[in-house]
């Protein structure tokens, strides 16, 4: 009895332990792709998937989900444990950690330019994607921070829409003259980089050095930019942290949204009522809006035993077609030829050539691969401290710098 | 019923009602179709029943599968602890051997070591077997006398079993593995009883583990699915608070049914030998 | 006999045996090297020391956070939570009717997993639409904003970890049945007050029942993990809530080992997180002596 226990319990484990790499019953090529769900995009890249087997026949690529907020840390150690995916996302921030890990792609597109196009993306996307003179990763969309705005509270105050010459004062000024009546002129982000960040670079500052090698947050034009990141709420334009509508600028109770998402314009399309806008973000003091592009993007791993068919999907997710569709679920064309085609003029937001302008002035993140930990872990709480416990912006600056000063020291000869 | 008893009697039930609100509150915002949940308010009879969200949440995040990976690490782990504390909890209290105090004296000690401490070096011996993303670290573990928790109460409870019984089977030429499946387990359903529950609930509700060494969607268990759910189902209008009670409903459902059905073993378990 | 017996001993023990070995004692002196090396799972691990230990209790300015956080955590829960235990438990032995059925169902909140308290709680006390601050608003009272507010996210959390004071309470309950009777009665006949006879005759009993649910309610404290882990993506303030209010001691090594793969540094954490928690229990244990009653010593 107990012999049969524990066969059973044998066959049991090996049956939870399915680990080679799966053999395709119809001799198709493997590929494996690591992919973060999204309720929103499911549908679409089942779609874009059954288009790219159907022209394929020979390739077969196995979906692998996982719950996005897990993305990152099932990647590393997938990476860790020596069973890297194929294929996995690698957006800008992520990639100076994944970089050893990628394959260098760029004798690919130089074999195969005519089909990839390359000056068929929009510049700052171009310089984006090739960092250092190499080619890492193929996009599918990007991100670039704008300055989002409600027309019907802007027409209720009477208050004329914002314009590209805005200033950070044009900008305050109408923020203070729409709170009123339950509603807020503006709304602070929180939680991650997207906000601070930029109004620092907006001040002309930054978060590093060039090289990386200490941080500059407490330099008088960081401080000024996160000055006027605090003072959003205490001039009382935006609500402090937990205390504004729940769902922010989709509340319809929000004038304005500083830097945003691209990834929420889907979102904000299924609500009818609001009626929104965008614009370039308005320039600091320094002359900089300050604006952060970040692209969001395919990558191959570079132990894959599968190079051309995972180049083939590559390319294949960042083509016409592709781009085409990402544009149907709601993102932003990256390729220009597919902007010019106008798929989605009839929806919000109206003003495409704000995303042009914004591409323009774009600063892509710091390439370091320890910038996710020290903005989020180091940074960030200094930030809510600033924000909620009246601690000077000075003051917090100081604490962050030296932290993440404390941090590159203490990691610095690590293997990079 | 003594009168007097009656402000204590009030007073229990009124701490009864004041600590299940939570719950009876996580019930009701289930039911609730999502435009009363934006509308707010604290009451807490649904103004429309609503069944659907049950379906909707289940079908949202994949929320059957996730049960059923649950059920089947859970029900092998149960399995597991039982096969190795029963023996190792007998031979504690009633088998004597060189070095065999210094093993119980490790396992007590591993009560106080939180798991986060050998998650490490365990995670990369598994990674280099190749069992991430596999149900093996989860329930391997229990197959090998980890649950020292099980194995303490056990102890504790083959202490109390009288000699003269085992000794009487002894002389009747039993070995001592034979007393233990004849004689001890059959004595020992309460304890039994409550070290199953008590493995099964660690097991339903571990986060960590899962958390640590699973990957794909499909292989999710519960907690962390219900989570990921939490952080990823935001809507245009917010978190769909109703769906996730919902889910949060089908979580716990399992440990109250069980609880029920056993409760009075378990207390009884519980009581005879947490205290020593 | 001792031979037969001493071979089915270690025969029985033997599954536990190994996995003490595989999975407790191996761990523990790997990552107690581990502690001393950096480490990132991609790399070998590099030799450096005490610089670990030395950037922990020196220059991460996470570490002593959440150090005080789950130190006031623990404060502030565990007596909490044994003083509801215990006044339930009192209240229970009294003799009411329905006894077991106020056993069952003040015991049901600690069957649920701190994932789904901790999501149930993150939407009790969402600042805006939560049933608390609801509830509150309809007596004029504005509520702060709970867990999006540095000062507040704890003490929700510390509310919040009352509520499974039911475990305790069963102990305890068990405890007090077990208390003798005959002693009551006699206290009783004495003319002793309810309070006298409480804290002559229960209270002594009782004891090693309070040292056993505050030892493991302390242990429990300190290895706290998914409820602040739960509570923190429930309500998207960053890893550790705002300002690092609920960056329990556990959660900030999950994050630095598995979100940012500092295995050295993780190890380092969790051999300090053994050595205080071992500390503690070594102090409970000896304090213990002064005020546990125990039957043999009286």
């Amino acid at each position: 009895m107990k012999g049969r226990a524990f066969a059973l319990i044998g066959l049991i484990a090996i049956a939870g332990c399915s680990h080679d790499r799966p053999v395709d019953p119809l001799g198709r090529h493997t590929v494996i792709w690591l992919y973060p769900i999204d309720v929103g995009t499911k549908t679409m890249t089942e779609k874009l998937v059954a288009s790219f087997e159907r022209e394929n026949p020979d390739i077969h690529i196995d979906v692998r989900a996982v719950p996005g907020s897990q993305y990152q840390t099932k990647l590393k150690t997938l990476v860790a444990a020596g069973e890297a995916p194929d294929i996995f996302v690698c957006g800008d921030v992520f990639f100076p950690y994944l970089r050893p890990f990628l394959l260098d792609l760029t004798e690919l597109a130089k074999r195969d330019a005519k089909e990839i196009n390359l000056q068929d993306f929009y510049p700052a996307v171009q310089r984006a994607m090739i960092p250092g003179g190499h080619i890492y990763f193929m996009p599918q969309w990007f991100n670039v921070s704008l300055l989002y705005y409600n027309r019907r509270l802007f027409d209720a105050a009477r208050e004329p829409y914002p314009t590209p010459d805005w200033s950070w004062t044009d900008y305050a000024a109408a923020a203070k003259r729409l709170t009123k009546d339950g509603i807020w002129g503006s709304t602070v982000t929180t939680g991650w980089w997207g906000e601070w960040l930029t109004l620092v670079h907006g001040a002309g500052g930054d978060l590093f050095d060039p090289k990386i090698t200490h941080a500059t947050l407490d330099t008088p034009a960081a401080v000024q930019g996160l000055t006027f990141y605090r003072d959003t709420i205490k001039e009382g334009f935006a609500p402090a942290p937990g205390m504004g509508p729940a769902t922010g600028f989709a509340s319809d109770k929000v004038a304005m949204d500083y830097g945003g998402h691209v990834g929420l314009w889907a979102t904000y399309r299924q609500l009818p009522k609001l009626d929104w806008d965008i614009q370039p973000l308005p320039k600091g003091p320094s002359g900089r809006r300050g604006g952060e592009i970040s692209l969001t993007a395919l990558a191959i791993s570079k132990a894959t035993p599968e190079k051309e068919a995972s180049w083939r999907f590559l390319k294949f997710m960042s083509s016409t077609e592709s781009i085409r569709a990402h544009v149907d679920r709601g993102y932003v064309a990256i390729r220009r030829s597919v902007a010019a085609e106008h798929r989605d003029a009839n929806l919000a937001p109206r003003n495409r050539k704000a995303v042009e302008i914004a591409l323009d002035s774009a600063e892509p993140i710091p390439s370091s691969k320890d910038f996710v930990e020290i903005a989020l872990d180091l940074v960030q709480p200094e930030i809510d401290r600033m924000l909620t416990e009246n601690v000077s912006p000075a003051e917090a600056a100081k604490h962050a710098a030296e932290a993440a000063d404390a941090f590159l020291k203490a990691t610095d000869g690590a293997a990079k | 019923m003594k009168a007097r008893l009656l402000p204590a009697l009030a007073i229990t039930f009124v701490g009864l009602l004041i600590c299940l609100a939570p719950l009876l509150w996580m019930l009701s915002t289930s039911l609730k179709p999502f435009e009363e949940i934006l509308k707010g308010g604290v009451s807490l009879i649904p103004s429309h029943p609503r069944v659907a969200n049950y379906s909707e949440a289940l079908h949202q995040f994949d929320f059957l599968r996730s049960f059923g990976n649950s059920v089947f690490v859970a029900v092998l782990t149960v399995l597991g602890t039982l096969a190795s504390s029963i023996p190792a909890g007998y031979a504690f209290a009633r088998l004597k051997a060189r070095g065999s105090n210094w093993v119980f004296i490790g396992l007590l000690a591993t009560l106080m070591l939180p798991g986060q401490i050998t998650i490490i070096p365990v995670f990369r011996v598994f990674a280099s077997l190749g069992m991430v993303d596999t149900y093996a670290p989860l329930i391997l573990p229990a197959w090998l006398g980890t649950n020292a928790f099980a194995i303490f109460l056990l102890r504790q409870f083959f202490r109390t079993l009288p000699e003269e019984t085992m000794e009487a089977a002894r002389l009747d030429g039993a070995s001592e593995g034979k007393i233990l499946v004849r004689i001890a387990v059959p004595l020992a359903k309460p304890a039994v009883v409550t070290v199953a529950v008590f493995a099964f609930l660690a097991s339903w509700n571990d986060l960590w583990g899962p958390l640590v060494y699973l990957h794909r969607q499909e292989r999710m268990t519960l907690p962390v699915a219900l989570v990921d759910f939490v952080g990823g189902a935001a809507t245009v209008q917010g978190t769909p608070w109703n769906l996730v009670m919902a889910a949060a409903v089908v979580t716990v459902l399992p440990a109250v049914i069980l609880f029920a059905v056993c409760q009075k073993s378990f207390v009884s378990g519980i009581a005879n030998t947490g205290l020593k | 006999m001792s031979r037969a017996q001493a071979r089915w001993c270690w025969l029985m023990i033997a599954p536990a045996t190994i996995g003490l070995l595989l999975f407790t004692v191996g761990p523990m002196l790997t990552s107690l090297w581990l502690s001393f090396t950096d480490y990132d799972v991609v790399s070998t691990p590099k030799f450096v020391g005490l610089a670990n230990y030395k950037y922990l209790l020196t220059a991460d300015p996470s570490f002593w956070v959440s150090v005080k956080v789950t130190a006031l955590y623990a404060i502030g829960s565990v007596p909490l939570g044994l003083f509801a235990a215990l006044m339930v438990a009192m209240l229970l032995n009294l003799d009411v009717p329905f006894r077991g059925a106020f056993r069952t169902l003040y015991y049901l909140p600690t069957l649920l997993p701190a994932t789904v308290s901790g999501v149930l709680w993150a939407w009790i006390f969402q600042p805006t639409d939560g049933a608390l601050n609801q509830l509150l608003l309809k007596v004029g009272v504005h509520g702060p904003a709970w867990t999006q507010s540095p000062s507040w996210a704890l003490p929700a959390l510390i509310l919040m970890s009352m509520w499974g004071f039911g475990g305790a309470m069963v102990i305890f309950l068990a405890g007090l049945q077990e208390s003798p009777r005959a002693l009551h009665e006699a206290a009783a006949l004495d003319g002793a007050t309810q309070w006298r006879r409480f804290w002559v005759v229960t209270w002594p009993a009782l004891t090693p029942t309070v040292f056993f649910n505050l030892t493991m309610g302390l242990i429990g404290a300190m290895k706290a993990f998914d409820q602040a882990f739960a509570f923190g993506q429930s309500n998207g303030a960053g890893v550790g809530g705002p300002a690092r209010s609920t960056l329990f001691y556990v959660l900030n090594l999950y994050t630095k080992a598995f979100e940012h793969f500092h295995m050295g540094l993780a190890s380092a954490m969790a051999w300090l997180l053994f050595a205080v928690i071992g500390l503690v229990t070594f102090i409970n244990f000896r304090l213990s002596k002064r005020w546990v009653y125990d039957e043999a010593t009286g």
